[in-house]
C-alpha cells in the first residue's frame, strides 16, 4: 500500500505534466471525434434534434451514393496515392539535396521550399487562380498563345479534365512542410562514422550509402514524414474548391473527400450523413498511418 | 506570299466596308453630341471673339423674366434677350434649391436653339448641406453605444445664391463662356428629370449674363481697401470635422488616431478631421463661419495633412464670404507632407496674407480644386480619344486574332503614323513638364525632391515609353496592340490614371485658425515620446471591454437584430430605427454585426439566435424554415398588404407548402450594359432579342469584341441566376406540376439550354470573363448582361465612362405571340424571423416598418448621401425602389425589368438541379458533349435526388407517393397579394 502510493507520488508530477495536453487533446481531439462518431448514426439536420437510424447512413454511404463511388472515393484515391508517395518522396530527394549543401546556403533554401507549405491559401488566390486563368490575360494560357501551342484559352480551373492535374500540381508543390523540415533534421542527424564504416565496407555509390546508411538510421523521421504526408494528402479537400472557385467542383472532377463531406454537412443539412462520411475519412487515414508504421516503424 | 497578301487584302475591304464612312469613335460622338466645350473655347478665340467689355470691365445683362418661377423636374424656359456688345459672356442663375432629395440638381443650357458644345448637357447646380444648427460637439455627433461619435445627418439647405455656371467636373478653369450675338438671342434652360418625382425642384429668382470682373491681385487687394486696421481678439480655432455648410453630402468627417490631432482619445473612436478620401473631387467645397469683434486684417492658418497623395501636390481654392479675395490664394498649394503641419497662408517669405473681415459673422470657404490642372485635362482627354481612333483604326486593318506571322507594314496603311506618333510624343513630353512645374515649387524645395515619383508622372512616363517604343518600329504596333488601348499597362489606361490623379484633390483638415496679425499659434507640436505613449495607452486600452452605453428604458421591450452587412450599413440604420420606429411604437431595436450568416445555424442550434436576421441569402429562409427555424410569415393578418410591395418572383424562394419563410430586402437587377459610344460608332443596334444579339455578333466579333453572359462570370459551377433566365425566357421549367420530378427534358426547357449553350459553341461568346467590368472599361467586351455589382462599379469607378454607356432590358425570347420573355432572376438579401423569438408581433412590426416604401427610401437617399454613390441601395420594395435617388432613365429601364424577375422556387433537392444543369452546360460546351443525352444524364441524377429528399420530408414512402409537393408559382405570390389585407 505505502509504495503504491509511494508510485504515486512518483508518477503525480509526470501526469501533471500531462495534463494540460490531456485535457486540450481530449477537448479539441477526442471529443469532437467520438461525437462524429456517435452522429454518424443519426439523421441530423443540423438545426432540429438528432434521431438515431443506426448504421443507416453508413449503407446509404455504400449503396446509394453514386457520387461518393462514382467521383469522389476515386478521386481521393487517386490524389492521395499519387500526390503522398510524390511529395513525400520529392521530400526526401529535396532534404537529402539540401544535406549536401554547406549550411548557409541549406538555411535559405530549406525556407524557400518549406514557405509554399505556410503560404497556400493565399498563394492559391495571388498566383495559381493568376497562371492559370481560364481567359486570354491567364499566364499560361498567353504563353501557351504566344508560342502558337493552342489557338484559344484553356479552361484550366473549369474543364474536369484539367482540374485534377493542377490540382496535384499544387499539392505536390505545396507538400514540403513539417515532413520535409523532419527528414532534413534526420539526415543531418546521421552519425558521419556510419558513412566511414560504410566506405571501407565498400560502399562505393551514392545510392548505396543512401539506402544502406541513411534511410535505416533515420527510421523515426521517415515515419513522422510519412504520416504527415499521408494526414495533409487525404485532409487536402479545400484546394479543388479554391482552384474552381465552387463546391462542388464542376463535375465532381476535384471532388475529394472532405468536399463531400462540406457538401452533404453545409449545402445540403445533412449532418448525420456528412459525420458518416467523415468517419469513413478517419478510417482510411488511420490504415494509411498502419501502413506507414509497417513500413518504418521501430520493432521495439 | 500571294495568299497571304490576298488575304490581308480581303480583311481590309472587309474591315472597312462595315464602317460607316471613315468616321472615327471622336467624330461619331461629336456629331452625336457636340463639340467639346475646350475645342468650342478654342474656335471661338480663333474667330477673334473676347470678352464684349473692356479689358477689366465688368458688368451684366439682366435677361427679363417673371421672376421668381419655380421650375418642376423636366421643365424648360426660354427667354429671349437682347444683347448690345457681342461676346463671350458668362451665366449667372440666381436661385434657390426646393428639392430635398439628394441628387444633383442637373440642368441643360440652349443658346439659339443649340447646344453650343457638349457639357451645355448637364450642368450641375450647386446646393448646399449643413449637419445641424445646433453647434455644440456632443449635439452633432452622437455616440454609439461604444462611445465612438457618429456622422450626423445632414439636411438640403434652401438658400438662395447667385452663381456663375460651371461645368459639371468642375475642371474648366473658369466659369463657362458662351457666344452670344449682337441682337436677339434666345437662351433656354431644362431643368434635369432628377428622381422623377413632380416637386418643385428649383425657384429662379433671375438669370443674367455676366462679364466678372477679374480676380485682383494681392497687392491691388490691400489698396483697395484704405485705412483698415488690423484686426482684435484672440486666436479663433475653428474644428475642420463641424463645418457650416457644404456642398456634397459626401464630404465627412474621418477619425484620426495621430496624437497631434485635436480633439483626440485612446478610448474612443473621435471624428476629429474632415476630409481625406471624403473630400477630393473638384468642387466639392466645405464653409466655416467665423466671428470676429472689429472689422480688419486677420490672417488664417490651417492644419493639414497630405498624405494621401504621395509626393503629389493637391490644391484648394480660398473664398471669404463667397469671393475669392485675390488671386493668390486662387489656387493654394498643399505640399505633401507626412505629419500633421500648421500652415499660416502667405507669401513664399513666411509673411502671411492679410484678409479683411468685417465685423460679426463672416465666412470662409475651400473648394477643393483641380482646375489647376484644367487645360491639362481637356489635353490628356483628347490623346485618349485620338489614341482610341487609332486603336480602332488599326483593328480594322488587322482584324481579331492577331496573327504574329504576318508582317505588317503599317506605314503604307498609314502613311501619317510617324507624324502623328512624333506629335503624341511631343505632347506627352509637354504634358510631363507642364505637370512637373506644377507639382513643385521654388518655395519648397524640400518637397520638391519627391516630385517625379508622383502617380501621374510615373503614368505620364509609362505612356511616354510605350509610345516611344511603338514610334520606334510602328510595323510592330499590331502585334503590340494591347499596349495602345487595351490592356491594363496600355498607353490609354495610363492616360486615365494621370486623369484621375489630376482630378483627385484628397486633403485632410483638422483645425482652421483665424488670428489678428502679430498674434501667435499655439504649439501643437507632439514629442516622439508623446506619441508613443498615447499609442502604448491605446494598445493598452485594447484589451478591455468598450464601455456600452446603458439603455433608457429597463422594461422596455427589446427586439434583437442581426445584420449581414458593413458597420456603416448598421449605423444608419440603428440610428434610423431609434429615430423613428422606437418613438412610434415603444419597440427598442439592438442590432449587431452578423459578419458569416452560417453562424445562424449554430445560432438557433445553440439556443442564442436574434429575433430577425437582415440582409441575408436568398436561399437561407427556406431551408431553415423547412427544418422549423423560422417563423412562417403568411400568419400575420396584414400579410398580403406587404407582399404587394415587392415583386411577386422575388419571393418564390421563400415559398414552402403555402408558407412564406422569407421578405425580399434588396433586389438584383439583370439588365442589358452596353457601351453608347462604341455601338454607336461601329452602327451596331441595341439587341433585344437573342436572335438580335446573333446578328450584331460577326459584327462585334471581327472588331475583336464580345458579348459578355454572366454564365462566364461565374467560377466553377453556374448557379440558377445565370442559367434560369434562359429556361424562363424559353418558357421551360425546372420541376414538373407534382414536384416528384424534373422538367429539364422537356422540350421548351430544352430549348432553353440549347439557347444557353449554343450562344458558346456556335456564337463563340467568351467563356470565362473574370472581371466583366473590366473588359467594358476597356472596350472589349461593350455589351453584356449583368447586374447591379457592375452597375455600382460604373457609376463610382469609371469617370472616364461619364455619358458613354447606358443599359436597357436584358434580351429575351419571342414567343409565338410576338412579346420577348425576358425574365431574368434578382433577388439579393432577405430577412426572416426566427422560430424561438417570443416578440412575434413586435418583429413583425419591424419588418413591415423597415420594408416600408418611404423608410427604404429614406434610407437608400441616406445611406448614399453620407457613405457617397458606392453605398447605392437597391430596394426590393418597388415604390421604394421608384423613390430611391437613381438616374430616372435607368430607374425605369431596372423596374421594368423586374416586371419580368423570376427567382427559381426552392425544393428540397433543389441545389442538385443548379449543380446538375451547371454539369450539363460543362459537358456540352467543354466536352462537345449531344445536348440531348447530356441533359438526359441530368435528369437521372437529380430525379433520384428529388426522391432521396422527398422520402426525408415525407412526400414518399419508398416510392409510392404520399401527397404532391407543390411547386410555388408566381400564380402563389399574386392570390396572397389579393387577398384583403385586413383581418
Amino acid at each position: 500500500m505505502a509504495t503504491r502510493r509511494r508510485i504515486l507520488k512518483e508518477e503525480a508530477s509526470a501526469y501533471a505534466f500531462l495534463a494540460p495536453y490531456l485535457a486540450l487533446f481530449s477537448i479539441f481531439i477526442v471529443w469532437p471525434v467520438m461525437l462524429a462518431i456517435g452522429l454518424s448514426f443519426t439523421d441530423f439536420n443540423a438545426v432540429q434534434s438528432p434521431d438515431f437510424t443506426g448504421l443507416k447512413n453508413y449503407v446509404d454511404l455504400l449503396t446509394q451514393d453514386h457520387v461518393f463511388m462514382q467521383y469522389v472515393l476515386p478521386n481521393t484515391l487517386k490524389f492521395a496515392l499519387l500526390v503522398g508517395p510524390l511529395g513525400y518522396i520529392l521530400a526526401f530527394l529535396l532534404a537529402w539535396l539540401l544535406a549536401q549543401i554547406p549550411p548557409v546556403p541549406r538555411t535559405v533554401l530549406a525556407l524557400a521550399i518549406y514557405s509554399p507549405s505556410m503560404t497556400v491559401g493565399v498563394a492559391m488566390q495571388v498566383i495559381w487562380r493568376t497562371i492559370f486563368s481560364g481567359d486570354s490575360t491567364g499566364y499560361l494560357n498567353s504563353l501557351l498563345l504566344k508560342a502558337n501551342l493552342i489557338t484559344q484559352p484553356v479552361q484550366w480551373l473549369q474543364s474536369p479534365e484539367f482540374l485534377m492535374p493542377v490540382m496535384m500540381m499544387v499539392t505536390i508543390w505545396g507538400s514540403m512542410g513539417v515532413g520535409f523540415l523532419a527528414m532534413l533534421a534526420g539526415i543531418l542527424n546521421v552519425d558521419p562514422q556510419m558513412y566511414e564504416a560504410g566506405y571501407i565496407d565498400g560502399v562505393s555509390k551514392k545510392w548505396q550509402e543512401i539506402w544502406y546508411i541513411t534511410i535505416p538510421s533515420m527510421k523515426p523521421q521517415m515515419l513522422f514524414g510519412a504520416v504527415m504526408a499521408v494526414v495533409t494528402t487525404f485532409q487536402a479537400g479545400a484546394i479543388g474548391v479554391q482552384l474552381s472557385g465552387s463546391n462542388p467542383t464542376p463535375q465532381y472532377a476535384g471532388q475529394l473527400i472532405v468536399n463531400h463531406v462540406e457538401d452533404f454537412g453545409f449545402l445540403r443539412y445533412e449532418m448525420g450523413y456528412a459525420a458518416a462520411v467523415s468517419v469513413v475519412l478517419l478510417l482510411l487515414i488511420w490504415f494509411s498511418s498502419r501502413l506507414a508504421w509497417k513500413l518504418f516503424g521501430s520493432r521495439e | 506570299m500571294k495568299r497571304l497578301a490576298g488575304w490581308v487584302l480581303l480583311l481590309l475591304l472587309w474591315g472597312t466596308s462595315g464602317f460607316p464612312g471613315d468616321l472615327t469613335v471622336s467624330d461619331i460622338t461629336t456629331r452625336l453630341v457636340g463639340d467639346r466645350y475646350d475645342h468650342v473655347l478654342q474656335q471661338w478665340k480663333d474667330d477673334g471673339w473676347g470678352s464684349p467689355g473692356q479689358p477689366g470691365e465688368s458688368f451684366f445683362v439682366e435677361v427679363p423674366g417673371n421672376w421668381p418661377m419655380d421650375l418642376l423636374p423636366g421643365e424648360s424656359l426660354e427667354w429671349n434677350v437682347e444683347v448690345d456688345r457681342p461676346g463671350l459672356y458668362a451665366i449667372e442663375l440666381d436661385y434657390t434649391v426646393l428639392a430635398t432629395h439628394t441628387m444633383d440638381i442637373e440642368i441643360a443650357v440652349r443658346c439659339n436653339g443649340a447646344f453650343p458644345f457638349f457639357e451645355g448637357r448637364r450642368i450641375v447646380l450647386q446646393r448646399w448641406w449643413q449637419t445641424t444648427e445646433s453647434l455644440s460637439r456632443e449635439e452633432l455627433f452622437v455616440r454609439d453605444r461604444f462611445g465612438n461619435e457618429t456622422i450626423p445627418g445632414q439636411q438640403p439647405v434652401g438658400m438662395r445664391q447667385r452663381v456663375l455656371l460651371r461645368d459639371a467636373a468642375f475642371t474648366q478653369p473658369q466659369a463657362l463662356w458662351f457666344l452670344l450675338r449682337e441682337g436677339n438671342n434666345t437662351l433656354s434652360l431644362q431643368l434635369g428629370a432628377g428622381s422623377g418625382v413632380l416637386l418643385p425642384t428649383l425657384r429662379l429668382h433671375g438669370v443674367r449674363l455676366c462679364v466678372p470682373a477679374d480676380i485682383p491681385s494681392y497687392e491691388s487687394y490691400r489698396r483697395a481697401h484704405p485705412g483698415v486696421e488690423p484686426g482684435s481678439g484672440e486666436v479663433q480655432v475653428l474644428e475642420a470635422e463641424m463645418p457650416w455648410r457644404k456642398n456634397d453630402t459626401t464630404i465627412n468627417p474621418v477619425v484620426s488616431r495621430d496624437a497631434e490631432v485635436f480633439p483626440q482619445d485612446v478610448r474612443c473612436q473621435l471624428l476629429n478631421t474632415l476630409g481625406g478620401d471624403t473630400w477630393k473631387k473638384s468642387g466639392q467645397t466645405v464653409v466655416y463661419r467665423v466671428c470676429v469683434p472689429t472689422p480688419g486684417w486677420y490672417q488664417l492658418a490651417l492644419k493639414f495633412s497630405q498624405d494621401l497623395k504621395p509626393n503629389a501636390v493637391v490644391y484648394r481654392s480660398l473664398a471669404i464670404n463667397g469671393q475669392v479675395p485675390f488671386a493668390e490664394v486662387e489656387h493654394l498649394a498643399f505640399f505633401p507632407e507626412s505629419r500633421w503641419k500648421v500652415h499660416t497662408l502667405g507669401t513664399a517669405e513666411d509673411e502671411g496674407y492679410l484678409f479683411f473681415l468685417h465685423q460679426g459673422t463672416n465666412t470662409i470657404s475651400l473648394e477643393s480644386d483641380s482646375r489647376v490642372y484644367g487645360e491639362q485635362i481637356d489635353r490628356v482627354n483628347a490623346l485618349i480619344l485620338q489614341l482610341n481612333d487609332l486603336a480602332l483604326q488599326v483593328r480594322k486593318l488587322v482584324g481579331t486574332n492577331i496573327d504574329r506571322n504576318i508582317d505588317w507594314e503599317i506605314r503604307n496603311y498609314f502613311p501619317g503614323i510617324d507624324a502623328q506618333l512624333a506629335e503624341i510624343i511631343g505632347e506627352l513630353n509637354r504634358l510631363y513638364e507642364q505637370l512637373l512645374q506644377k507639382n513643385t515649387s521654388e518655395s519648397n524645395p524640400a518637397a520638391n525632391r519627391g516630385a517625379r515619383k508622383a502617380q501621374a508622372l510615373i503614368s505620364l512616363q509609362n505612356a511616354l515609353d510605350i509610345v516611344q517604343l511603338l514610334a520606334q518600329d510602328p510595323d510592330s504596333i499590331p502585334r503590340r496592340f494591347p499596349l495602345l488601348s487595351e490592356g491594363t499597362n496600355s498607353v490609354v489606361r495610363e492616360l486615365s490614371r494621370v486623369l484621375e490623379e489630376m482630378e483627385n484633390q484628397p486633403l485632410l483638415l483638422d483645425r482652421l485658425y483665424v488670428f489678428p496679425p502679430g498674434e501667435t499659434l499655439p504649439d501643437e507640436g507632439v514629442s516622439v515620446w508623446q506619441r508613443f505613449w498615447m499609442s502604448t495607452r491605446r494598445f493598452l486600452h485594447s484589451f478591455s471591454t468598450p464601455p456600452e452605453l446603458p439603455s433608457s428604458g429597463e422594461d422596455t421591450l427589446v427586439l434583437h437584430v442581426w445584420v449581414n452587412r458593413s458597420r456603416n450599413h448598421v449605423d444608419l440604420l440603428q440610428k434610423l430605427t431609434d429615430r423613428q420606429f422606437t418613438p412610434q411604437t415603444g419597440i427598442q431595436v439592438d442590432f449587431s454585426i452578423m459578419p458569416d450568416e452560417q453562424k445562424l445555424v449554430l445560432a438557433y442550434a445553440g439556443k442564442t439566435s436574434p429575433d430577425l436576421a437582415l440582409g441575408i441569402s436568398n436561399w437561407l429562409p427556406f431551408e431553415l424554415g423547412i427544418r422549423g427555424a423560422v417563423v412562417n410569415l403568411e400568419r400575420f393578418a396584414d400579410f398580403p398588404e406587404v407582399v404587394r410591395r415587392f415583386s411577386p418572383g422575388a419571393l418564390l424562394p421563400f415559398l414552402f407548402e403555402g408558407s412564406c419563410y422569407g421578405l425580399p430586402e434588396t433586389q438584383d437587377f439583370y439588365v442589358l450594359f452596353f457601351r453608347s459610344d462604341i455601338l454607336s460608332a461601329l452602327g451596331i443596334p441595341v439587341p433585344g432579342t437573342w436572335d438580335e444579339v446573333k446578328q450584331i455578333l460577326p459584327e462585334l466579333q471581327r472588331y475583336g469584341m464580345n458579348f459578355y453572359l454572366p454564365i462566364a462570370g461565374a467560377s466553377g459551377s453556374k448557379p440558377f441566376m445565370a442559367t434560369a433566365p434562359f429556361l424562363y425566357q424559353a418558357q421551360g421549367d425546372f420541376y414538373t406540376s407534382d414536384g416528384f420530378e424534373t422538367a429539364l427534358n422537356t422540350p421548351r426547357s430544352l430549348e432553353g439550354v440549347r439557347l444557353m449553350t449554343e450562344l458558346f459553341t456556335v456564337y463563340g461568346l467568351p467563356l470565362q470573363v473574370p472581371n466583366f467590368f473590366e473588359h467594358f472599361r476597356d472596350g472589349t467586351l461593350p455589351i453584356g448582361v449583368s447586374n447591379f455589382t457592375t452597375y455600382v462599379q460604373l457609376s463610382v469607378t469609371a469617370p472616364e465612362l461619364r455619358n458613354s454607356w447606358d443599359i436597357a432590358l436584358s434580351p429575351g425570347v419571342e414567343n409565338p405571340d410576338g412579346e420577348v420573355q425576358r425574365w431574368q432572376t434578382g433577388s439579393a438579401q432577405s430577412v426572416m424571423m426566427f422560430a424561438d423569438t417570443s416578440r412575434q408581433q413586435a418583429a413583425w412590426e419591424f419588418l413591415k416598418w423597415w420594408l416600408s416604401a418611404q423608410v427604404q427610401a429614406t434610407y437608400a437617399q441616406q445611406i448614399q448621401a453620407m457613405y457617397g454613390k458606392e453605398f447605392m441601395w437597391s430596394s426590393a420594395n418597388l415604390q421604394g425602389f421608384a423613390n430611391s435617388p437613381f438616374p430616372v432613365e435607368h430607374r425605369q429601364v431596372v423596374l421594368e425589368q423586374w416586371e419580368w424577375l423570376k427567382e427559381v422556387p426552392k425544393t428540397p433537392a433543389g441545389y442538385m438541379v443548379e449543380r446538375e444543369l451547371s454539369n450539363a452546360w460543362t459537358r456540352v460546351v467543354f466536352q462537345g458533349q449531344n445536348l440531348r443525352t447530356s441533359v438526359d444524364d441530368s435528369v437521372i441524377l437529380i430525379n433520384r435526388e428529388i426522391v432521396r429528399k422527398l422520402q426525408e420530408f415525407g412526400y414518399l414512402s419508398g416510392t409510392r407517393r404520399l401527397k404532391p409537393y407543390h411547386v410555388p408559382t408566381i400564380g402563389d405570390v399574386l392570390d396572397w397579394g389579393r387577398k384583403d389585407g385586413n383581418p
